[in-house]
């Protein structure tokens, strides 16, 4: 079995056009990245951003009077320079006193004042967030009251759940999340390693019937069940490996490009996650997201796979590959009705898997309400194993297309 | 050691494949002669047990192969019709892959060398597959097949697309590895067992018309093979009414071989058949 698996991993990196393909994609994803996340390409950009940054300093960090306190002075002093001025809208003024401004880098008090301005609102909401969570506790108790009232057992669990997700919350900390929110919204990576995931798989099992192998491997004692738990698990470790080495190459290049500041922040201090149910560290939801990724990456190997094993030409499973994938796009569009229900077995969900924890949203079990994503990881765990069942079944025994032999 | 194919039928839908096939398989080359689209792949990927068949069975040692096929599949070589292998592979790797899912767990480098040796491909052992020649690949064919030392070899269209001198080193080397085991050999080249095969199985149309050695299929057509020499103007009525093996022109005279019942023409004369005209005489097309 060990040397089965060495061999069909042989076959898939001893491919050339493949690991051109992976290494090209890889340089695109970067290039893209950069392209798209860097600020300092342009030059007007870079000073803002430097100002920004240099303000931000005196701020990051866990969250005190002090710092407070300096900001609001800050803010209060650039409030009368700006007064006195009266130039700060117009940017062709103040270009020689950038050394008198308050961050040191950019033309006029007037920016300055702005991202001070900014990161206080920001400051502001981290630190009244808690306050923030205990006014929807105190929403959700009243509803929770009305609900045991009207004897509504769903909406009772419902509002519980409400209450042990959100009790206990607290931003202490400051940081420049916001970057972050980018990292977790960036799909282009997906796409590209969608393109490979199908490509690998394309030629797994038609591979062999084009080279005119099929009946050989299906006339020796290994070349049915032991050769797909080979071929199963080369598909799986190759996925794994494109997964971790686009994974790495965003991290990387989002690190480079934007600074990601405070993994260790709690997920909801991201704006666009305030509302989620889960008590993770940014850090801990990249990983749970990555690994909710590449489990959506393994689903759709496995659909390429039985592809595979139904068509003779690696080109036409690519194709199906494709269709089915537009498809699913399509398909992941829409919501509500049976579509939302079917979405759950859409893999596509967990490759934008950051959309279902954006608020709280479940779906009621029996009864019980589940978190979608648990429904959704759920489901399509099931869809693998589905999945998995009928590439083995198809290879094994030989219900493959029968073609008419000569 | 015994194989006997009892009463195969296989349908691909409406189309019968097979039609109540039944033979005994002993020691030495076997010749499974018939035309395109006779049915003989469709036998062969029953006998490696790569197709299921509609009806019917095989027995290994008087036990249905889908019983216990893993014991039979390890006393099975097989050699596909036009392999083309894997390109990156080198013959060296390629049959550690073949011994591999042979389930063979220590194949010694000393048994492919030898084989690498017997197929004379030692010196290619290390390129690649995809710069390997047609006649490499079939011999490399023959290589993976003999790596668990079968009992069996099944060899689909072998010489499919070799030249004559490739066809001849084929043909030996099937010759010396025909002892002590059971060969299949399918073929539409008649020449491709006419001088190794002990016996010769006739398929046509999906049905086992003729079996027998080589000698006794060509007597039982003795007195059916005529020669007669024929001037142009005499030609066209011959062509279209007798089955041609052979015309051979001399100047403006045709020396014509035909299969036919009877005296084809007054001045005919009756000639020693060859294993082409059997086949000519059964199947109604022969392939050179």
């Amino acid at each position: 079995m060990k040397q089965l698996f060495a061999h069909e991993m042989k076959k898939i990196f001893s491919n050339r056009l493949f690991l051109f393909l992976l290494l090209f994609l890889l340089f695109v994803d970067g290039l893209y990245i950069y392209k798209t996340y860097d600020a300092y390409r342009d030059p007007y950009n870079k000073d803002a951003s430097e100002a920004q940054w240099e303000i931000y300093k005196t701020v990051e960090g866990e969250i005190t009077a002090e710092k407070v306190n300096a900001l609001t002075a800050m803010i209060a002093r650039l409030e009368a320079d700006n007064a006195e001025s009266g130039s700060g809208l117009d940017p062709s003024m103040v270009g020689d006193n950038a050394g008198e401004t308050e961050s040191g880098y950019y033309y006029s008090a007037f920016w300055d004042l702005t991202v001070a301005r900014n990161l206080f609102d920001k400051l502001s909401d981290a630190y009244y967030y808690s306050r923030d969570m205990e006014a929807l506790l105190t929403e959700n108790e009243a509803l929770l009251a009305l609900y045991r009232g009207k004897g509504n057992t769903a909406l009772v669990k419902q509002a519980e759940l409400i209450a042990e997700s959100y009790s206990g919350r607290a931003i202490t900390a400051y940081y420049d999340t916001e970057t972050y929110g980018s990292y977790f919204a960036y799909d282009f990576s997906s796409f590209l390693i969608l393109l490979l995931v199908f490509l690998l798989t394309a030629a797994l099992y038609a591979g062999e019937t084009e080279s005119g192998m099929r009946y050989l491997l299906r006339s020796t004692p290994g070349g049915r069940l032991r050769l797909v738990a080979a071929k199963q698990c080369a598909m799986a470790v190759s996925v794994t490996v494109i997964c971790l080495l686009f994974f790495v190459c965003d991290f990387l290049m989002f690190l480079w490009c934007v600074r990601l500041r405070g993994g260790g922040n709690p997920l909801y201090s991201i704006a666009a996650f305030s509302e989620t149910p889960l008590h993770l560290s940014i850090g801990g939801f990249a990983l749970l997201l990555a690994a909710l990724k590449w489990m959506g990456f393994l689903c759709f190997g496995q659909i390429g796979c039985l592809f595979s094993s139904l068509f003779d030409k690696s080109f036409l499973v690519f194709t199906a590959d494709l269709l089915l994938c537009f498809a699913l796009m399509l398909m992941s569009t829409y919501s509500g009705g049976i579509l939302e229900s079917l979405n759950l077995f859409n893999p596509l969900q967990l490759l934008i898997g950051r959309e279902m924890f954006y608020t709280f949203r479940v779906v009621n079990l029996f009864g019980t309400p589940v978190f979608r994503y648990t429904v959704c990881l759920g489901c399509c765990i099931g869809l693998w194993l589905l999945l998995l069942g009928a590439t083995a079944a198809l290879n094994n025994a030989g219900m493959m297309r029968r073609r008419r032999s000569a | 050691m015994s194989i006997e194919i009892a009463h195969i039928t296989k349908d691909y839908g409406k189309k019968r494949a097979l039609d109540d096939v039944s033979l005994q398989l002993e020691h030495g080359v076997i010749g499974l002669l018939g035309a395109n689209g006779a049915g003989k792949s469709t036998l062969i990927h029953i006998l490696v047990t790569a197709l299921a068949p509609t009806r019917g069975q095989v027995l290994y040692n008087g036990r249905d192969i889908r019983d216990r096929r893993s014991g039979y599949l390890e006393k099975l070589g097989y050699m596909p019709q036009s392999p083309k292998f894997y390109k990156n592979y080198t013959a060296e790797e390629f049959l550690r892959y073949i011994a591999a899912l042979k389930g063979m767990k220590h194949t010694g480098k000393q048994k492919i060398d030898e084989l690498l040796a017997f197929v004379n491909l030692t010196e290619s052992r290390k390129t690649k597959i995809g710069a390997f020649s047609g006649g490499m690949l079939q011999r490399l064919g023959i290589a993976q097949a003999l790596l668990n030392d079968p009992e069996i070899l099944i060899l689909d269209e072998p010489t499919a697309g070799l030249d004559p001198r490739e066809r001849i080193r084929f043909r030996n080397l099937v010759s010396d590895v025909s002892q002590n085991r059971t060969v299949l050999l399918a073929t539409h080249i008649v020449q491709d067992i006419e001088y190794i095969a002990n016996r010769i199985i006739l398929l046509h149309e999906g049905k086992v018309c003729r079996s027998d050695t080589p000698d006794a299929l060509c007597k039982e057509i003795g007195g059916k093979v005529w020669v007669v020499i024929a001037a142009g103007r005499d030609l066209e009525p011959l062509l279209s009414q007798h089955k041609i093996s052979n015309i051979h022109r001399e100047g403006n005279i045709y020396r014509v071989r035909m299969v036919c019942e009877e005296k084809p023409h007054p001045n005919a004369l009756a000639v020693t058949p060859t294993l082409e005209e059997v086949f000519l005489y059964h199947a109604g097309e022969v392939s050179l």
